[in-house]
């Protein structure tokens, strides 16, 4: 299922360990990217989450399907956000937090000890609530940014850019002036950027921590329907607080309370006849 | 109809005059605390300028102050070039350096016992005296004789010294200034810490870090006692700084207690030199900061 | 005051919603009382007035529809909330089906002529069945306002019975139809019977919808085209 480029792309970058992930890794010919190659699926098993002492993910275990859209539900506090960021491995930077347990991308185990935290973010990207360009850079410097962060060389650099650009559908709004600010965008083309920034390093996964807050309705809409269409190439799994917005953009819909996962079931599902009673109250506007 | 008014219309009351009174006694207090602060800096810069602006010519500039005994003393080209040199070398080594410490508080020690001592100890080290920086240069250096006795060089360090404490506290204050959102947008890309340091941090920062470099720069060249201990006096122009160099304040130092009236006049022009070049620096700091805030 | 839950409004609007619905079935046995009772005695005046009625129910209808419109537009309801919208919905359509149901019963009072029944087992029948449609009637608002799907289910035990009346007034008029004194009369009542077996229906279509409401599944009821004894609780 995976394409043999991701794979010992992966491989290379997974078992590299404790050592150096600064060698300099050229561009694969046919890479992830542009071959069509489809996301892979998540698996967090027994998760716990800390900050300092206090537990703040309580022995979770869910999938993610590959592919698909899920949306994580749930009131202020419960964890979601505690959650994505776990499985990108972002939490652990936080000083005094951290986490147990396993998040297997496809087969591997992210939290193993060798594993390079850097490399698994390369596969696991993130979209943030805030539209967060690197001010100092042009809109092609922020897309690209990426790539040269994380040391990736190649004469497709320009290529991998444009191929972002127009799969968030920014292209045509920016193509003549890419080498303008970054910043000078508006606030919903802003996180199109960012997201295109994601993507230009062809990740596996995108994680996205409640992307529309920020933006108007307008730009709200327009990244709804981007993940429509990324869900082709990329598994999504969207944080939100907005119950409309995870009815309307994901497959399956998981609700936590109090770092605790309560139930996980397709949209439709959720929204129509949950099967907890907790989750039937949240929904319905009960709590929260 | 006025029948239907059950309460009297509301007013808003006007300012009493008692609070009138005292609003004119504050103002009139602040005003004139304004004017006795701003008296003695108005006077300086008279006296600086009536006294100094006269010596300036050409020659002021293109002589060294080694000239005749009788005669015309000699301008102050080889302080001038000391203090740009040594200065120079001062900031080669307390930039880097201070801008590290501010990047390991700020990004890699944060919050740790450690980072919390460095950071108490920068903070004492802005309130040593200048004069301090040079006894320590004094014993350690020069009087264990390491590369010579006094030496353009050991002053520069000692500024160095001086300037350190400047730049780390100005560049952690920048630094703390970049959203950590930037930080987090780096790193979920999958860059290695050092690298979103490198390529965002700094770079997002920077206008900030060069406005702080600035300033410090402009304190460095004023500084006098250090270079006493550490470069003593000469008034040749060297370029080596193996060897003692001339620096405007320690220019001044002398000249200001000479017997001769055209050396007094010298150390005035001198002075006038030193400020207005610290000034400049200040200028092309504001300049620079508030490029920056608008870009 | 106390502190009021969150979507106060909402809950309250939709508890508004309900019980008009409710209400209305109110009014549709009352209907069907004066329907029957204008049958029975023949009383023309009456059966005027329950075709006047009918605009009520209409009338009520066109509300709690519109109510709901506005409901979904602004408040978004999901899961629970959700089901219930949906089947107060379907509901006023059985509502408004059996208000009709009553009107044609009403209509055909004028028809079946002045003179008196001449029928026994027909009128005996008929009226047996009145009865039973009446009760399953207020059965069904019952166990929609408590939510009762034992009670819901047993309506379709219920219809059986009417069904069964149904066609033994058939087969009866068919008998006697030899007696053209009695032909033409026997003939209103098939029909009076078949308005009857329809509210029957539409109980049972409310009933599915109670049951709908409480486990989110729907499942269809065994109704009148079924000749055997349905089984209990599908």
């Amino acid at each position: 299922m995976i394409p043999p480029e991701t794979t010992s792309k992966e491989q290379t970058d997974m078992s590299s360990g404790g050592g150096s992930a600064e060698q300099t890794q050229t561009v694969p010919g046919g890479d992830a990217a542009a071959s069509g190659a489809t996301g892979q699926g998540i698996s967090v098993e027994d998760l716990h989450a800390y900050y300092g002492q206090r537990e703040a993910i309580k022995g979770v275990s869910v999938d993610f399907a590959a592919n698909q859209v899920t949306a994580i539900i749930g009131p202020s506090g419960c964890g979601k956000s505690t959650l994505v960021r776990c499985i990108n491995r972002m939490h652990e930077e936080i000083p005094g937090a951290r986490a147990e347990g396993s998040v297997f991308l496809d087969a591997q185990d992210i939290y193993e000890d060798k594993i390079d935290v850097t490399a698994v973010r390369r596969l696991i990207g993130m979209v943030f609530q805030k539209p967060n360009p690197f001010p100092t850079m042009s809109i092609f410097d922020n897309v690209a940014a990426g790539l040269r962060l994380t040391g990736t060389k190649g004469p497709d650099l320009r290529a991998r850019v444009n191929d972002a650009l127009q799969s968030v559908g920014l292209w045509e709004e920016v193509q003549d002036r890419l080498t303008a600010p970054g910043i000078g965008l508006s606030g919903g083309q802003q996180q199109r950027l960012c997201i295109a920034r994601t993507i230009a390093v062809a990740p596996e996964v995108i994680l996205m921590d409640e992307p529309c807050s920020a933006l108007d309705p307008v730009a709200t809409l327009k990244i709804e329907e981007l993940m429509d269409q990324l869900k082709e190439r990329y598994t999504i799994v969207i944080v939100t607080h907005n119950m409309q917005q995870a009815a309307r953009v994901s497959d399956t819909t998981a609700f936590m309370l109090d770092g605790q996962m309560v139930e996980h079931a397709p949209t439709t599902e959720i929204f129509t006849k949950p099967s907890d009673e907790r989750t039937e109250r949240y929904v319905t506007g009960k709590f929260g | 109809m006025s029948y239907l008014r059950l309460d009297p219309p509301r007013v808003l009351p006007g300012i009493s005059p008692r609070r009138r009174y005292t609003d004119w006694v504050m103002r009139g207090l602040l005003g004139l605390a304004t004017l006795i602060a701003l008296i003695p800096l108005v006077l300086i810069l008279y006296f600086l300028v009536k006294r100094g602006v006269g010596q300036w010519s050409g020659k002021f500039f293109t002589t060294d102050p080694n000239g005749n005994f009788l005669g015309y003393p000699g301008g102050i080209r080889s302080a001038l070039l000391g203090t740009l040199e040594i200065v120079g070398l001062a900031t080669v080594i307390a930039l880097p350096v201070g801008i590290g410490v501010a990047l390991y508080l700020v990004e890699y020690g944060k919050s740790s016992r450690f980072a919390g001592l460095v950071r108490y100890f920068i903070d004492v080290m802005t309130g040593v005296p200048s004069i301090m920086f040079g006894l320590f240069i004094y014993i350690v250096l020069v009087l264990a004789h390491i590369g010579g006795t006094f030496a353009a060089w050991k002053g520069a360090v000692a500024i160095a010294l001086l300037m350190l404490p400047i730049v780390v506290r100005s560049a952690e204050v920048v630094l703390l200034l970049v959203p950590d959102s930037l930080r987090e947008a780096a790193l979920a890309l999958g860059a290695p810490r050092w690298r979103v340091v490198f390529r965002v941090v700094l770079p997002t920062a920077g206008p900030g870090l060069v406005t702080g470099s600035l300033l410090s720069i402009a304190r460095g060249m004023g500084e006098t006692a250090p270079l006493l201990f550490t470069i003593a006096t000469a008034t040749g122009l060297s370029a080596s700084l193996g060897q003692p160099m001339n620096t405007l304040p320690t220019q001044i130092f002398q000249d200001i207690t000479s017997p001769r009236n055209a050396v007094v006049d010298r150390a005035w022009g001198a002075a006038l030199t030193l400020v207005v070049l610290v000034l400049i620096f200040n200028i092309v700091a504001r300049l620079a900061a508030r490029r920056s805030r608008m870009s | 005051m106390s502190v009021q839950e969150p979507r106060h409004q909402f809950q309250e609007t939709l508890r508004e919603l309900e019980e008009q619905t409710l209400g209305a079935m109110d009014i549709v046995v009352t209907q069907l009382d004066r329907a029957l009772e204008s049958l029975s005695y023949q009383d023309i005046e009456l059966a005027g007035m329950v075709v006047a009625d009918d605009d009520v129910i209409d009338g009520r209808y066109l509300e709690v529809h519109q109510g709901i419109l506005s409901l979904l537009a602004r408040q978004a309801p999901v899961a629970g909330d959700l089901r219930v919208v949906a089947a107060l919905l379907h509901t006023l359509r059985c509502i408004e089906r059996m208000g009709d149901q009553c009107v044609n019963i009403a209509k055909l009072v004028p028809l079946s002529g002045y003179e008196a029944p001449k029928d026994k087992d027909i009128l005996d029948a008929i009226e047996r069945m009145g009865q039973r449609a009446r009760q399953q009637v207020a059965e069904a608002k019952d166990a929609f306002s408590t939510r009762n799907v034992e009670l819901a289910r047993d309506l379709v035990r219920q219809d059986f019975e009417i069904n069964q009346l149904n066609r033994k007034i058939f087969r009866r008029a068919v008998d006697i139809g030899g007696d053209e004194d009695v032909r033409e009369w026997s003939m209103f009542m098939v029909l009076v019977a078949r308005c009857l077996e329809r509210i029957g229906d539409n109980t049972v279509d409310i009933a599915e919808q109670i049951v709908f409401i409480v486990t989110g599944l729907f499942r269809e009821m065994a109704d009148a085209s079924t000749t055997t004894e349905p089984t209990p609780a599908t």
